[in-house]
């Protein structure tokens, strides 16, 4: 014969089934797709975003502008509908740490970024010889600090400044690093960031033998103070 | 089914008990991770991405959370959260003060990742769920200091389900949203191909000319992990047809007798081994692979255990007769 309960543990049974059916229906709908940093236009105009836009346009046969300003209000719905049927779970997620996000690797950047830093003793170089590179993402030679740059916290950190969403981000990051640099070198005057961007070529490209062309973007200099 | 008698029902499902074994390993292998990944974090350089702005960092943290509550994200706070993360990390491990030391790891491992979102990634996201659920669990009664001399003793069951199920959620959603035109079938199916050409995640920079003659071979484990992760309810098809084996059922029975959870989770840790051969993405793989654990009754790893055990004392009594 079963165990009678006393009132103490038949509520505890009953508020750990509350307990554990709001925390699954909590974290399903944090975990529902959604755009994230993607809503942001100015990303957009990234050629790699153009290309799958340009891709599904075609595959859909749509016009590709008209298809995104349709794909733009549909996100901006759908992100509002998501906000409003995730309040009441917005606190027990953020106290819990239980929130949910995984947009990994969604789209492959076709178009990466590499960050330069760069230093001058002269106070205006003019010349690109009056520029040493200290520091660029997976070189051999230019390694200042590129067991920090290496972790996978720096790594994101660095991955984002590459993007138009995050200017200001990056901005401030390279502001930083140059204090640093002031810091540690006394001699350097100016530092430079900024960032090259190769297209990845395609098996296609790779066989024609097409020389890749490189793009810098972003450059920011820092003066010592 | 009445309302009534299915909520009965779900009340009754989440008394069960087993025994503590898989939520220890889970425990064991999530105080490794917080504890080796924190650490790592002040080796050579500090980590300047939880700094605030006037103090060197990367970025201004408008919100410093729990670091607040102690003088904000200022390198003696940031500090003084690392090494209570670390430690907390190694008592999970031998499993001492285990509730107490896990909420200290839950709470010093939330308040760094939550310092900064540019410098991080779902590992972040992943470390904190795993530990929120230890630490309603009572993964510190198995293989631990606090157990040692105790008779075996049995835990709600419902933590690793959580676990598991958060497990299969993660590879569906991430699924649901590789909508690239490089993913979906029909499509050209290169995203892995230019995924490892990547310099941000790339562990060794591979040359492309190196890679080329594998293309085929790219793009056919691009469908492959596209339609894996996609499949991920499978998974909790498989783990309720486990559960419930003596239920009658045709497709249940083919599960069961395939034993669909090696093949998925096989595929899983070839996967993952590969992206940590070739990629640098923190300590997410061996977090997910760790929470593989929650997909296997306790009664299945004390087995494995059990052999292993064995193994190793036939091994060493083979070693000394020699």
């Amino acid at each position: 014969m079963a165990e009678r309960l006393g009132w103490g543990s038949r509520l505890l049974r009953q508020f750990r089934a509350i307990f554990v059916a709001f925390h699954i229906v909590a974290v399903c709908l944090s975990a529902a797709p959604a755009p994230g940093a993607g809503m942001n236009r100015a990303a957009w105009s990234d050629p790699t975003v153009q290309r799958e836009f340009n891709a599904w346009a075609d595959r859909l046969g749509q016009d590709p502008d008209s298809f995104q300003d349709r794909i733009w209000a549909a996100a901006v719905r759908f992100v509002e509908l998501r906000r409003a049927v995730l309040k009441p779970f917005v606190p027990y997620l953020r106290t819990t740490g239980t929130e949910q996000s995984w947009q990994m690797f969604v789209a492959p950047h076709r178009w990466p970024t590499r960050l330069q830093i760069q230093v001058s003793r002269d106070p205006r170089p003019a010349l690109s010889s009056e520029w040493e590179t200290l520091f660029e993402e997976r070189s051999d030679t230019a390694t200042w600090k590129a067991e920090f740059f290496e972790r996978e916290r720096m790594r994101a950190t660095v991955f984002r400044w590459g993007w138009p969403t995050y200017a200001e981000a990056y901005k401030r990051g390279c502001n930083a690093l140059a204090q640093l640099i002031f810091e540690e070198m006394p001699e350097i005057l100016t530092v430079r960031c900024r960032f090259s961007r190769v297209q990845s070529p395609g098996p296609a490209k790779l066989r024609a033998g097409d020389k890749p062309v490189v793009e810098w973007r972003y450059a920011r200099v820092v003066k010592r103070p | 089914m009445s309302l009534l008698r299915r909520w009965t029902a779900w009340v009754d499902l989440l008394e069960r008990r087993e025994s503590a074994t898989t939520l220890a390993l889970i425990r064991i292998a999530f105080g490794l991770i917080v504890a080796g990944h924190v650490a790592r974090q002040w080796m050579g350089t500090e980590p300047y991405y939880w700094y605030n702005l006037e103090n060197g960092g990367l970025r201004e943290l408008t919100d410093p959370g729990t670091l607040a509550w102690f003088g904000g994200a200022v390198p003696a706070v940031v500090k003084a959260f690392s090494v209570g993360a670390v430690l907390a990390g190694l008592l999970m491990v031998v499993g001492f003060f285990s509730r107490a030391a896990t909420f200290a790891a839950w709470f010093c491992f939330s308040g760094l990742a939550d310092l900064n979102g540019h410098a991080g990634g779902s590992y972040d996201e992943l470390v904190k769920i795993v530990l929120f659920l230890l630490l309603l669990s009572g993964a510190g009664r198995a293989l631990s200091f606090d157990a040692r001399g105790a008779p075996p003793q049995m835990v709600s069951a419902w933590p690793r389900w959580l676990i598991a199920g958060q497990l299969i959620l993660i590879y569906w959603t991430t699924a649901l949203q590789k909508l690239s035109d490089s993913w979906v079938p029909g499509g050209e199916l290169d995203a892995l191909w230019f995924i490892l050409q990547q310099p941000t995640w790339a562990s060794v920079e591979l040359d492309p000319m190196s890679i080329l003659p594998f293309y085929p071979v790219l793009q056919l484990m691009t469908l492959s992990v596209w339609l894996w992760e996609h499949s991920a309810p499978l998974l909790l098809l498989a783990l309720y047809y486990r559960d419930s084996r003596l239920a009658g059922g045709w497709l249940r029975s083919v599960f069961n007798r395939l034993d669909f959870r090696l093949y998925y989770l096989g595929f899983g840790v070839l996967m993952h081994l590969g992206i940590d051969l070739l990629m640098d993405v923190g300590p997410f793989s061996l977090g997910t692979v760790s929470m593989y654990l929650a997909c296997f009754h306790p009664d299945e790893l004390e087995a494995v255990l059990q052999r292993l055990k064995e193994l190793v004392s036939r091994r060493i009594w083979s070693a000394t007769a020699a």
